[in-house]
């Protein structure tokens, strides 16, 4: 089909430039290392290490959105450009520009960055969730553990998820990172250092920042498999691997769900919170206008990471210029909101008409008396016909 | 209760100095001490004495001892109320104390201290912290997360003692309990009651603690008032003890004469003093075992229940409640482990000593109860959960707001009113069956559990791990449903501030994570069928099938009754979508229909489903709906591969036919499954629906006075939705709200409900660069009047 033909030619478009050549190479590396570990995993029968193990799946995941991010930023690049020069028209834009409707996308393609970090997190959500239920399941079937490749396995999966995190830049899942709460577990180690903190203050400065909830993921997971594997060598059995799994699926629920709920919000249409006290300091300045008499319809719903689209219905007064009106309540709103539309409208326009054509002399407006050359403050415009 | 239990961890009272409380704190040290050296000699009398002659006479020493300490009843008004709340106090009391005992019997001293030594602020602040769903404000939070991590470390530390403590002296001594001769009685009825629940004796002894433990702190908390009615906790403590004895008396005397235990025990008593107090008993050689017995049991009467009270009373005054109890705790644990050490090192020395006629006990001594890894955890827990259980909170329950007018100082109290639980599950019951969508899976929800259960029940009656792990993954299963069930009602909310479109897109997104739960489980299916292909294992089949045709004939109701719904959805989806051709949706529907009449069996039509539902974008569908009646599809198929691969297996004795159906299967789920995926992802990337074409807006370009349009986004806020904004620039001499509402009344007629239309002038460019703001985003409306 054509529309995948032309997701394959960005595709191979990201593999040919320079930038994305070593995200390859760690693509590359984590599948290799993600059947290995798999088939590891399935040799050990352990829960534990399967449910560590799925981190590499995120990893896919994680450099899938990467990937998407860098799509989305040369897609909108080429867009900039297409506006200059309108004629070019590269294949990777072509998807989005059919001939019959109007463009698929009207927003343009920022919104995929979203969708694609809500999704990786959620996948790995519904991971856990079924690890889960799995390991319950395993424990009441009772099967003999193999130790032998748990910590290799482990390894593998742990160096593989450090590097996919510090290596591959990704700007949406770092924005996600900054900007939503933070988890349990980071909460938890937070307090902890914290608390460290106060008996050895030299730390503070390694230990006191913010840690990347995914790394922390990372770190608490291969102390879980240690201490894992070596009660099993100690000889305590299948309660160990079934408590370390429920463990392991419970901090990824309390790392990822976090992020899904950000990225979830924003799909679904809603005012990021830290944006609403400003919105209703502008709005509330914007209310005291000349003309205005009330809002109505506010929508204000962020369309990706930081980028804020609305719309506002504007009730003004019968005899308030609307141009006016416009301009000043957009002034007022513009620098908040990114994209924004404002729809001004009057009480009984239609009786206002007759109005003013009953009395003439009242000071024109521009619609109905087109001979009447406009007040003197715009000399300066030409008229377009 | 829990009010209390704020109360005092936000009382800030001034902290005096160590300095100025020294001798208290050295008072409470030793006191604490001794209570840890009486309770192991009381481990000890326990093994040659029954519980309830042990804990009647220690009682009844302490009440005569506190009679003439405090006298209780010289200034006690008699009050039918108070009689009868004492009485009832004291019978709990009582209760406690016996369980506490009997623990003791069967944990051993150190895991007793460990467990039921903790203060009833510690154990309410664990409720406190797992039961009350409290919203705290942004500078309590820290708080809050230390509590949480003091209860985890709580609930390990038991744990810990509950599963990782191999004690396994204690099982040779269920089989031989020579030393348990004396509680004949109640200790049958345990025995017969721990072998029915299936936990080991030491175990059955942790549960009994618990259970005190939690019992003291509820009565203690809840007759706080009872305290002060009475006069001050040193009279109540002095009038509970004197009636406890008065209720442990006939109980007593009827042990005496079932067991008529006295003589037998001479002997035991003898070696067992023997053990605890070697020093004493070599140097001064008593004949008179009663008179010893008499003599320790005032000793321990004193120091359990007398000096312990008194000087916790008074740490309580001087020191502070929270560090005293904390203080306390850590002192305990602490004795307890250097007691535990000398108790094992004087038993060796005993056993060197007379190894002629006391071996058995101090074998069995030596061996029992000692040190594990699992106890050395539990007390690095107990010591972390108490320290971060007990520190004092500043909290505060609302924000400072100002005075009121009589001069108070109002706060704002954020927390709202807690409902009660019924009222909650009451008002969301109406909201449910109020609709047909959430009725239908809450219904078929209903079934599916009660099969569940029915399941789980039936497979642990006879014990058969199949049925019990296929109930787990129906149960499994019905967290879609209850996803599906909690979007349905949520799209139903009001719109708030934060939700200024309402709840309508929850269906959308919750249609988009069934479908990635579908996918999930499609992934894993595949993995174990991938794993199962190489190695077929060898399936027991009996009573497979008759569950699997049970789950079959559960999940065909949900497919009929969803189907349904499925189908009324798209008729009303078609009407709506006027420009859209109806003959595929038909088609689709149809195929769907024949989907479930054809038991997934049939591949060709689950692909023919798939490419016409991915060429007629029937958005108007509600994609809750839609993932719902995909995952009970999914699960009947799930079922017939079953049905189907049990079948072969019986009567060809094919193993590898388990995993080609599940193979089957999870690529049949997957690609069912993608179309939903797809719809919903494009409506929440905001895809410009299909039905607004070039001619609209060319519609719109014709009416007078437009010169251009710009920023024309239009997308579906839900499955029946479409929102609207669009730019029109029009010439000078045009009316603004005529051309608005002739473009809404165009525009209403491509179905778009929320409309925003704003129409710009030349004049509005010129205001905007004489207010200097920025042009950025008007970049293509501008460019069109600079032309």
């Amino acid at each position: 089909m054509h529309t995948s033909s032309s997701v394959l030619k960005s595709l191979f478009y990201l593999l040919k430039a320079s930038h994305s050549r070593s995200t390859v190479i760690i693509t590359v590396a984590t599948l290799l290392s993600c059947i290995i570990v798999f088939t590891m995993a399935g040799q050990t029968n352990s829960m534990a290490l399967q449910a560590f193990c799925s981190l590499c799946i995120f990893d896919l995941l994680f450099i899938g959105t990467a990937l998407l991010s860098a799509w989305n930023i040369e897609n909108r690049n080429t867009k900039v450009r297409q506006k200059i020069q309108p004629t070019a028209n590269t294949s990777s834009t072509a998807l989005f520009i059919p001939t019959q409707t109007v463009a698929t996308f009207s927003y343009g393609t920022a919104r995929f960055e979203v969708l694609a970090v809500f999704t990786s997190t959620m996948l790995s959500i519904l991971g856990a969730f079924f690890i889960l239920k799995e390991s319950i399941e395993k424990f009441l079937e009772n099967e003999p553990i193999h130790i032998g490749y748990l910590m290799p396995a482990s390894l593998i999966t742990f160096f593989m998820h450090l590097i996919v995190i510090y290596l591959v830049p990704n700007q949406p899942f770092d924005h996600v990172i900054a900007a939503s709460s933070s988890s349990w577990l980071q909460e938890h180690v937070s307090d902890m250092f914290q608390n460290l903190c106060h008996y050895i203050p030299g730390l503070s400065r390694l230990l006191l920042p913010r840690i990347n909830p995914l790394a922390l993921l990372c770190w608490c997971g291969l102390a879980i498999i240690f201490s894992d594997s070596f009660l099993l060598t100690m000889g305590y059995g299948h309660f160990v691997d079934t408590l370390s799994s429920l463990l392991m699926a419970f901090m990824t629920f309390g790392t990822m769900v976090p992020i899904a709920i950000y990225s979830g919000k924003i799909l679904l249409q809603t005012t990021p919170a830290p944006m609403i006290g400003q919105l209703d300091k502008c709005l509330h300045e914007a209310s005291r206008l000349d003309g205005v008499l009330e809002f109505r319809h506010e929508h204000f719903w962020a369309l990706s990471f930081g980028t804020l689209v609305g719309s506002l219905h504007v009730r003004c007064r019968r005899d308030a210029d609307e141009q006016l009106v416009l301009a000043h309540v957009w002034n007022k709103l513009a620098n908040v909101v990114q994209i924004l539309t404002i729809h001004i409208f009057k009480d009984d326009w239609l009786r206002r008409q007759t109005h003013t054509f009953m009395q003439p002399q009242t000071t024109s407006s521009n619609q109905n008396s087109s001979n009447i050359p406009p007040s003197s403050a715009y000399n300066g415009f030409v008229v377009v016909t | 209760m829990f009010d209390s239990i704020s109360d005092d961890l936000s009382k800030t009272t001034k902290i005096r100095p160590l300095g100025d409380v020294l001798h208290i704190f050295i008072l409470l040290i030793l006191s604490k001490l001794l209570k840890t050296f009486a309770l192991f000699i009381t481990y000890d009398l326990l093994k040659s004495f029954h519980v309830i002659l042990i804990l009647f006479l220690i009682t009844f020493i302490a009440s005569i001892f506190l009679i003439f300490i405090q006298r209780p009843f010289s200034s006690f008004r008699f009050n039918k109320i108070i009689i009868f709340r004492l009485i009832k106090y004291t019978i709990c009391l009582t209760i406690i104390r016996l369980l506490w005992l009997f623990g003791l019997t069967l944990c051993g001293p150190l895991r007793t201290i460990l467990l039921f030594e903790h203060s009833d602020i510690v154990i309410l602040a664990c409720f406190h912290v797992l039961f009350s769903s409290s919203s705290n404000l942004g500078q309590q939070q820290q708080e809050k997360t230390s509590r949480i991590r003091g209860v985890v470390f709580f609930i390990l530390a038991i744990l810990g003692i509950f599963a990782f403590d191999n004690d396994d002296a204690r099982q040779r001594m269920l089989d031989h309990p020579e030393g348990h001769t004396r509680h004949r009685l109640i200790a049958h009825m345990f025995y017969r009651l721990t072998s029915l629940i299936g936990v080991a004796d030491h175990k059955g002894g942790v549960i009994l603690l618990l259970i005190a433990l939690f019992m003291r702190c509820i009565i203690n908390s809840s007759n706080q008032k009872l305290v002060l009615d009475v006069g001050g906790p040193k009279k109540f403590y002095a009038i509970t003890t004197c009636l406890s004895t008065v209720c442990l008396i006939p109980i007593s005397f009827i042990m005496l004469l079932i067991n008529n235990l006295f003589p037998e025990s001479i002997d035991s008593v003898y070696t067992t003093v023997q053990t605890t107090l070697p020093s004493t008993i070599s140097s001064s050689s008593f004949s008179n075992n009663t008179m010893l017995l008499i003599i320790s049991i005032v000793f321990l009467s004193i120091l359990i229940f007398v000096s312990d009270f008194y000087v916790e009373q008074v740490a309580v005054v001087k020191l502070e409640r929270l560090r005293t109890f904390r203080y306390s705790t850590f002192i305990m644990i602490g004795s307890a482990i250097i007691a535990s050490f000398l108790w094992t090192k004087s038993v060796t020395i005993a056993n060197d000593k007379s190894v002629s006629f006391t071996k058995n006990i101090i074998q069995n001594e030596f061996e029992e109860h000692a040190l594990s890894g699992g106890v050395v955890f539990a007390i690095v827990m107990f010591i972390f959960a108490t320290d971060l259980l007990s520190k004092p909170v500043q909290q505060r329950s609302g924000a400072f707001i100002g005075y009121s007018q009589d001069g108070m100082l109002v706060f704002n109290v954020t927390q709202q009113k807690p409902q009660s639980l019924l009222f909650i599950i009451r008002t969301s019951l109406r909201e449910i069956l109020a609709e047909t969508d959430s009725r239908k899976i809450f219904y078929f929800l209903c079934i599916n559990l009660m099969f569940t259960f029915v399941e789980l029940l039936y497979g642990a009656w006879t014990n058969s791990l199949g049925l019990i792990s296929d109930g787990f993954h129906m149960l499994f299963d019905c967290t879609a449903l209850v996803v599906g069930l909690y979007a349905a009602l949520m799209s139903r909310w009001k719109p708030t501030r934060v939700f200024s479109y309402g709840y309508g897109r929850v269906e959308v997104l919750s249609g988009f994570v069934n479908g990635l739960f579908l996918v999930v489980v499609a992934f894993f299916v595949f993995y174990e069928a991938i794993g199962r292909l190489i190695d077929p294992p060898e399936i027991n089949t009996n009573r497979l099938l008759a569950v699997s045709i049970a789950g079959f004939a559960v999940n065909m109701i949900g497919i009929f009754s969803f189907s349904h719904a499925h189908a009324h959805a798209h008729g009303g989806g078609s009407s709506c979508a006027m420009s859209q051709p109806t003959t595929p949706k038909e088609q689709h529907n149809h195929s769907h229909d024949e989907h479930s009449h054809s038991h997934g069996g049939d591949h060709g039509h689950s692909h023919a489903s798939i490419q016409k539902s991915s060429h007629s974008h029937s958005l108007t569908d509600n994609a809750n709906m839609k993932g719902v009646f995909l995952h009970v599809l999914a699960d009947t198929l799930g079922s017939v591969g079953v049905i189907i691969s049990s079948l072969l297996i019986q009567y060809f004795g094919w193993y590898i036919s388990d995993p080609i159906c599940s193979l089957f299967i999870s690529i049949m789920i997957f690609l069912s499954v993608l179309p939903l995926l797809k719809d919903s992802a494009m409506t929440l990337l905001l895809q410009t629906p299909s039905n607004i074409q070039y001619e609209i807006l060319e519609r719109i370009l014709k009416l007078e006075n437009v010169l251009s349009y710009s920023d024309e986004h239009f997308w579906n806020l839900s499955s029946s939705m479409i929102v609207g904004s669009i730019h029109i620039q029009i010439s000078n001499n045009g009316d603004e709200q005529r051309v608005t509402s002739q473009v809404q009344a165009i525009l209403k007629e491509a179905q778009i409900q929320n409309l925003t239309v704003q129409v710009e002038k030349q004049v509005f460019f010129n205001h905007l660069t004489g207010l200097n703001s920025a042009l950025g985003q008007l970049a293509t409306s501008q460019n069109f009047f600079n032309r």
